[in-house]
């Protein structure tokens, strides 16, 4: 047998995505698609008001009995009737909402998400059905050529898109403080305790909040968000490549798995995590060309589809 | 087919029928006595001196080579009988059977189950679905030698590395000759007969296809070549190179059908693969939930017992519940083949679409209560990580999806305005899992959607007084409320689209409505396996508990009715999922008893 080279048979690195790219319902998209294509995932981030300034922020009072068409109208002249079908499942959920604050950052990001995913599926807004798996993690139904994730936290917005397996992403204030609270002896395993202690007090806040949200991102990226005790599992504070870890030190997940943390808008700190399960999926992942032309032509050929109009009278019994 | 180029020199006993005759192959006895043989030869998989147990299995992985001890023990279990029609002198009548055997092997590795055998049979099912008698007679001949079938498909709407690229045929000099490169063909390296979809026309459409049945033996050295091993997070045991074709000269009788079939051969055989081989693979999520169970018995879960940990119990029997219900939609999916219903294709679609998502979920749920030891690839618990890699290898990732939408979506008009919530009867066959089918007819095998007797068995339960469902008819009565409510929704947005046009069809609104479909298809699916077992052996199945929490489960997935944290009679479902951990055997519908 003669063996061509071709590819290498190791594993090809994960390229990293570039700094999380700030964006407004504007875009600019055309360099979302661009980054996605390139590196095969991108990170955006959003100030919530930039996406509250089309849909006004004195959003009427929630009602139990608020209808999508009575919402519209609702609005006036500063209104949107849009939102009801542009939020889809979630028009009803935010309409039972009764806290301002939540309400506002539960729309913005729900848009956020809903803007990203069309933009990179070059498809409309409303025609994005976005769901929830049991444990909550929003997903694009239908749509898995890309998977998302959403973190928010203050006037902040992230949400990380992936062509190439599973993305977890999160946000905290960069001043949150950690050091010295319950908090930190509830998400360091004992290898992390013990590489903390010789970090420099100053340096060990701004430590403490990188292994948070880097432990949030895996266990997003993984689906189950707290669920997985983030003592079972930990990183190293100040190692030049950020792998995950047994609570003893040894390594954990493999080579499929990449990390990133960045600084952004000066006082957050956003991390990344993302599994390649190495199936070299396509760089194309727009809607229109997702349904296979062959295979199509060949159904909707058939005679039970061109005669469709010839249906027989339904009646419902149900 | 000139015979000089598919002979095979197969030894005396390839040629001898495996069983007396067809019809026993049927039966229910017969299938279960196969299961326990090779359950008996595998021995307890957690006895770390059994080298076909975990520590094997293993050890393998980590080398990334097949196993040979264990595709020994196949030959001689002569599993390869398992994978040809009975009329060829092989085992195989039936699809929902042929899973059932084959789950026993995905449930101790999934890469030797699809190394081994799994893909002789999604390459088979062309040749028997299209072959000449003489080409059916070389592939079974192969086969029932010990031989290797190996498929290549065609490039595919945002294909992948599997589903990249295609080979091209062409005439040159009057001559038929195979170009083009594929970089990874499961077995490429090691399968004497090659079933190869190539492009033979330029046009777009559907009818720009062909496909060959080869051997790679009969092949002009030199004009073909193996690619690299091509490295994969999950089955690294399992063989998967590339082939690469240069001007390779193919003999006339290699097409299988006719030139240009190859797409309508390939729906044709997906109908039968597409239901089958997730079916197998939920062997390998049986052994992540029982390794979860092992680990929590062990070791307990945050610090508890898992007696005293509700949460622990809740997570446990949700798993269960996910393949109870993976495996109703896969029983409707292969016994519908088996029934040759115009609507099988869709069915087996539905269920590649949907198995994957749902135990990828699962076993991740699962993960959280190993904690840390999702992380080790040895010992008692390493075997965990081993499936979860596993596990999505098999679906061919997004490509996969997409490919069996592209399937749903452009049916979903005629259904919708046609079928659904009509009065369709509905097909008891489809869920009396151990009763015996008509024998499996590959030419058969329907892509022409007609009446959908899934969602007829929602319409039928509606009507049914579910007093049968004893104190839980109160929680039944409204789920099945939101499901039919779900479907009346669907029908009313399908019905809308616009039916003959794949550009129309073409964006996430239909993805969406697609999905939403395969997930009423698994709450129909699980209603007629309860509804079908009533008075019937299988008092589990028979009972509400479980259905209750898989239509809670479902309906949470659709985001309709219930709140997700709604309670279920999930302490009826653990009891039973304790019982067939404690008696070794299957978290699936069949609870087949196990070695271990």
């Amino acid at each position: 047998m003669t063996t061509a080279p071709g590819a290498s048979a190791v594993l090809p690195a994960p390229s990293v995505p570039a700094e999380p790219l700030q964006v407004t319902p504007q875009g600019p998209w055309h360099t979302v698609r661009r980054e996605l294509a390139e590196r095969g995932s991108v990170v955006v981030f959003a100030r919530l008001q930039d996406w509250l300034s089309d849909f006004p922020s004195d959003l009427p009072p929630a009602t139990s009995t608020a209808t999508g068409a009575e919402f519209g109208a609702g609005m006036g002249a500063g209104g949107d009737s849009a939102l009801p079908a542009l939020l889809g499942r979630d028009w009803q959920r935010f309409t039972q909402m009764t806290n301002d604050d939540v309400r506002g950052r539960f729309l913005a990001s729900r848009l956020l998400l809903k803007y990203a995913a069309a933009a990179v599926l070059e498809a409309r807004p409303a025609d994005i059905d976005l769901a929830y798996k049991p444990g909550g993690r929003p997903y694009l139904r239908g749509c898995d050529q890309v998977d998302i994730s959403l973190s928010h936290t203050a006037d902040l917005l992230v949400v990380g898109i992936t062509r190439r397996g599973w993305i977890g992403v999160d946000a905290e204030l960069s001043s949150r403080q950690l050091r010295g609270s319950a908090v930190e002896r509830q998400i360091c395993t004992p290898y992390e305790t013990q590489l903390l202690a010789r970090t420099h007090q100053q340096a060990r806040n701004a430590a403490l909040v990188r292994l948070w949200t880097l432990k949030e991102a895996y266990s997003k990226a993984i689906g189950q968000g707290l669920r997985f005790r983030f003592t079972e599992f930990g990183f190293a504070p100040g190692a030049r490549r950020v792998q995950v870890l047994r609570p003893d030190g040894t390594p954990g997940s493999g080579d499929e798995w990449s990390f990133c943390t960045w600084s952004v808008a000066g006082r957050y700190t956003v991390s990344l995590a993302l599994v390649d399960l190495g199936f070299d999926d396509a760089v194309d992942v727009a809607a229109r060309t997702m349904l296979d032309e062959a295979m199509a032509d060949a159904l909707l050929r058939q005679p039970q589809n061109t005669r469709w109009t010839a249906q027989r009278e339904v009646r419902d019994p149900l | 087919m000139a015979l000089t180029t598919l002979a095979v020199s197969h030894n005396e006993a390839a040629a001898r029928p495996r069983a007396a005759h067809p019809g026993a192959l049927h039966a229910e006895a017969a299938v279960a006595a196969r299961v326990a043989d090779l359950e008996r030869r595998f021995g307890d998989p957690w006895d770390p001196a059994n080298p076909l147990g975990h520590a094997g299995i293993l050890a393998a992985d980590e080398r990334g080579r097949p196993q040979a001890e264990a595709e020994q023990l196949l030959d001689g279990f002569d599993l390869n009988a398992e994978f040809v029609p009975a009329a060829l002198g092989g085992r195989l009548v039936r699809a929902d059977t042929l899973a059932r055997v084959l789950r026993c092997v995905f449930r101790r590795d999934q890469a030797l189950g699809t190394g081994y055998g799994a893909f002789s049979v999604l390459a088979g099912a062309s040749v028997w679905a299209a072959g000449s008698s003489a080409q059916q007679r070389w592939a079974a001949d192969l086969l029932l030698g010990g031989g290797r079938l190996a498929v290549s498909y065609r490039e595919l709407a945002h294909g992948n590395a599997f589903l990249r690229d295609e080979f091209t045929l062409s005439t040159r000099d009057g001559r038929r000759e195979l170009s083009g490169a594929k970089r990874v063909i499961i077995n490429a390296d090691r399968a004497r007969g090659l079933v190869i979809v190539c492009r033979s026309s330029a046009e777009p459409g559907s009818r720009s296809h062909s496909t060959l049945l080869l051997d790679r033996d009969a092949l002009p050295a030199g004009k073909v070549r193996d690619l690299q091993r091509y490295p994969m997070v999950g089955m690294r045991g399992c063989p998967m190179t590339g082939l690469e074709f240069t001007h390779c000269p193919v003999p006339e009788s290699s097409l299988l059908g006719q030139q240009g079939d190859g797409v309508e051969l390939a729906l044709r055989s997906f109908a039968f693969t597409r239901s089958i081989l997730p079916s197998m693979v939920l062997g390998g999520a049986d052994t992540a939930l029982r390794t979860a169970l092992r680990f929590a018995a062990a070791r307990g879960v945050g610090g508890r017992p898992v007696e005293r940990n509700p949460q622990a119990r809740r997570t446990l029997a949700g798993a269960f519940t996910d393949l109870l219900i993976c495996d109703s939609l896969a029983l409707a999916g292969t016994r519908a083949a088996g029934l040759g219903l115009g609507i099988t294709g869709v069915y087996a679609a539905a269920t590649k679409y949907l198995l994957p998502i749902l135990l990828h979920d699962c076993v991740h749920e699962l993960s959280v209560l190993l904690g840390s030891s999702i992380y080790v690839r040895d010992g008692e618990f390493g075997i965990f990580q081993k499936h979860v890699r596993d596990l999505p290898v098999t679906s061919l990732g997004h490509a996969g999806a997409a490919a069996a939408l592209s399937t749903i979506s452009p049916e979903l008009s005629a259904l919708a305005r046609r079928s659904w919530l009509t009065d369709t009867p509905g097909e008891p066959a489809l869920f009396t899992l151990r009763a015996d089918l008509p024998t499996l007819d590959f030419r058969r095998l329907g892509t022409l959607a007609a009446d959908d007797v899934l969602c007829a068995e929602l319409a039928a339960a509606a009507h049914q007084d579910p007093t049968g469902a004893g104190e839980h008819a109160a929680v039944l009565r409204p789920l099945l409320g939101h499901l039919a409510g779900e479907l009346r929704r669907l029908r009313e947005a399908c019905a809308a689209l616009a039916p003959l046009s794949r550009h129309s069809l073409a964006n996430p609104h239909t993805y969406a409505l697609a999905d939403r479909y395969t997930l009423v298809l698994a709450a129909a699916a699980c209603l007629g396996v309860w509804r079908h077992q009533q008075g019937g052996p299988d008092t589990f199945l028979a009972r509400p508990h479980w259905l209750v929490c898989a239509l809670l489960r479902i309906c949470t997935r659709l985001g309709i009715g219930t709140p997700a944290t709604a309670p279920g009679p999930e302490a009826e479902v653990y009891t039973e999922l304790s019982r067939r951990f404690t008696h070794a055997s299957s978290f699936d519908l069949y609870d087949t008893p196990l070695a271990a």
